[in-house]
């Protein structure tokens, strides 16, 4: 018999956990959105970001949180210079292409990881400890990282709906030649989506950082979450993605609950799976159905490999 | 007409599509305060025409000024900057954002707010159903409406020569009728415009000056009370 605070307990969790996967996914998702870009290296620029948040403890003996006004804004410029290095030049290429200049990011990330800082896990201790929610106990740093996760989620759905590059990158992620006819430059527009979606990832990076320890390949852990959460919830729709994310982040602590953590993976790809053959819509682009189609395609391909 | 100032010059033009051949040496000249139209079948290069003046895409060979400066190998965005607006053949609306979302968009490369404001009530004025349908998102809109959106979107970067091509496109008759009224209502208020239409009738009636093309060349050119008594109007469309 599941006893009442057990489920409570799961239900808090998954949806504090689930805040921080959607932060993951919320990058994934513009920059696909957006760019039509597929970003496997996502989950490396995750890892990268716990890092950056770990020696900002370590050295400057900076709190992961405080971490986060260095950490966002200097991935914001690692984002946009990515792209104009390794995006912009194949932008226009075969999907083929994406796939190799992504996936050979995440081999030079982790193998930069590997080199310099080595596979021992790295871990902040900045001294939160536990506290009592809704009657459930939690460790604070949860708490504390879903609470930044729902302030960057307003914050992004601000920026888009509300500012002026927010409408060029709604307008170009609709209509990109319409876009440019307005006078908004693609160029810059994917250069500032790629930043913000990588800014995502430097915000995560040092709330994750706080809660779990770090190694080279921790991104791939959250990859395919990360993926089944953008499928879900919505190609660029930040709230939905949000949703998307909690849920996930309950599936994720029943699953390690009740059978054990090792399976969680099959459920996320059943329920990725399902998700496609639903066909779920997002707000953003026109074409998300294409888009299902060419991240199931591409998954599937991953897979197989 | 001719005293008056030549706003755009396209002078003997070639544009590909990779290795197909779309203009064959294409020339025009647009004079301020003019209505000029581009007429000519399916194919004949009209779209191909407005797309490059745009920047969308780039003249092989030939010149394209505007206001004097060479505009020919320059990106949409930066074109759009030097007063050069499209209300493009099948609308590309931005179908998922708001009548409004997609106004603003049209001032996106404004910076004079309240000037931006002005517009918006002139587009108004033209457009009289537009202010009931703000919240309404461009894909729900009849196919007028989003005809009269298209424009509306072109109008608001305060263009000094507006380009439409095919504007009467898929639009009942009594439709069409409106928007060349429109059309006709922006010449006089001092709207320059090139015009591209496959409905000839409709162009020649409210244009002052036109082209013909066929397949990438221009075939006749005049005054359109002129123009259509020439053989290659009669031919091409009345005459069949
Ligand atoms: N994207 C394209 N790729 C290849 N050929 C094209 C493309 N668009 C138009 N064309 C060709 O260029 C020629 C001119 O087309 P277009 O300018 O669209 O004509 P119009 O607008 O007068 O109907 C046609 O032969 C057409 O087939
Ligand atoms: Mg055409």
């Amino acid at each position: 018999m599941v006893q009442a605070d057990i489920l409570s307990q799961i239900i808090l969790y998954g949806v504090l956990t689930g805040g921080v996967y959607a932060l993951v996914a919320m990058g994934l998702s513009l920059i696909f959105g957006v760019m039509d870009v597929v970003n496997f290296a996502h989950g490396a620029y995750l890892m990268l970001a716990m890092y950056s948040s770990y020696f900002a403890w370590q050295i400057l003996g900076l709190d992961p949180f405080l971490s986060i006004l260095l950490v966002a804004p200097a991935f914001f410029v690692f984002g946009v210079i990515s792209e104009r290095l390794i995006i912009h030049p194949i932008i226009d290429e075969p999907d083929f292409a994406q796939i190799f200049a992504t996936v050979g990011l995440i081999w030079v990330f982790e193998n930069f990881a590997h080199y310099f800082i080595g596979t021992d896990p790295k871990g902040i201790e900045a001294g939160y400890g536990g506290m009592s929610l809704l009657g459930v106990p939690v460790q604070e740093v949860r708490v504390y990282g879903f609470v930044i996760a729902l302030l960057t989620a307003l914050g992004m759905y601000l920026l888009l709906e509300k500012t002026k590059i927010g409408l060029a990158i709604r307008a170009t992620a609709q209509d990109k030649e319409a876009a440019e006819l307005m006078g908004m430059s693609s160029e810059v527009v994917y250069m500032v989506t790629f930043g913000l979606g990588i800014a995502l990832v430097g915000v995560a990076g040092p709330v994750m950082a706080s809660i779990y320890s770090t190694t080279p390949t921790v991104g791939a852990n959250y990859v395919l979450i990360a993926f089944v959460v953008v499928v879900l919830g919505g190609l660029g729709d930040v709230f939905g993605v949000l949703w998307a994310g909690m849920l996930i982040g309950i599936v994720d602590a029943a699953v390690a609950f009740f059978y054990e953590p090792t399976l969680s993976a099959p459920v996320y790809y059943t329920i990725f799976i399902a998700v496609l053959v639903l066909r779920a819509t997002g707000h953003l682009g026109g074409s998300d159905e294409g888009l299902l189609s060419r991240i199931a395609n591409i998954a599937s391909s991953n897979e197989s490999s | 007409m001719s005293n008056k100032e030549t706003l755009l010059s396209v002078d003997d033009i070639e544009v590909f599509y990779g290795e197909t051949q779309a203009l064959f040496g294409v020339s025009l000249e647009v004079y301020e305060g003019e209505l000029v139209t581009m007429i000519g079948g399916n194919g004949a290069g009209k779209t191909t025409t407005l797309r490059t003046i745009s920047g969308l895409l780039s003249p092989r060979v030939g010149s394209i000024t505007f206001k004097g400066d060479e505009i020919a190998g320059k990106g949409p965005d930066e074109i759009v900057k030097l007063g050069i607006s499209q209300a493009p053949e099948g609308r590309m609306l931005f179908s998922g954002l708001t009548v409004e979302e997609n106004l603003y968009a049209g001032a996106y490369h404004r910076s004079d707010d309240a000037a931006v404001e002005e517009d918006l009530e002139m587009v108004y004025d033209y457009f009289p159903q537009l202010p009931d349908l703000l919240e309404h998102n461009a894909e729900d809109l009849s196919g007028g409406q989003q005809q009269m959106l298209t424009i509306g979107r072109a109008l608001m970067s305060d263009p000094d020569l507006l380009l439409m091509d095919e504007p009467s496109l898929g639009l009942a008759p009594q439709l069409v009728q409106t928007i060349g009224g429109i059309v006709e209502d922006l010449r006089d208020d001092g709207q320059t415009i090139l015009l591209v239409e496959q409905n000839a009738e409709l162009a020649l009636d409210i244009s002052d000056r036109g082209y013909v093309v066929q397949t990438g060349e221009v075939v006749a050119s005049g005054p359109t009370e002129e123009l259509r008594d020439t053989d290659a109007v009669r031919s091409a469309y009345f005459g069949q």
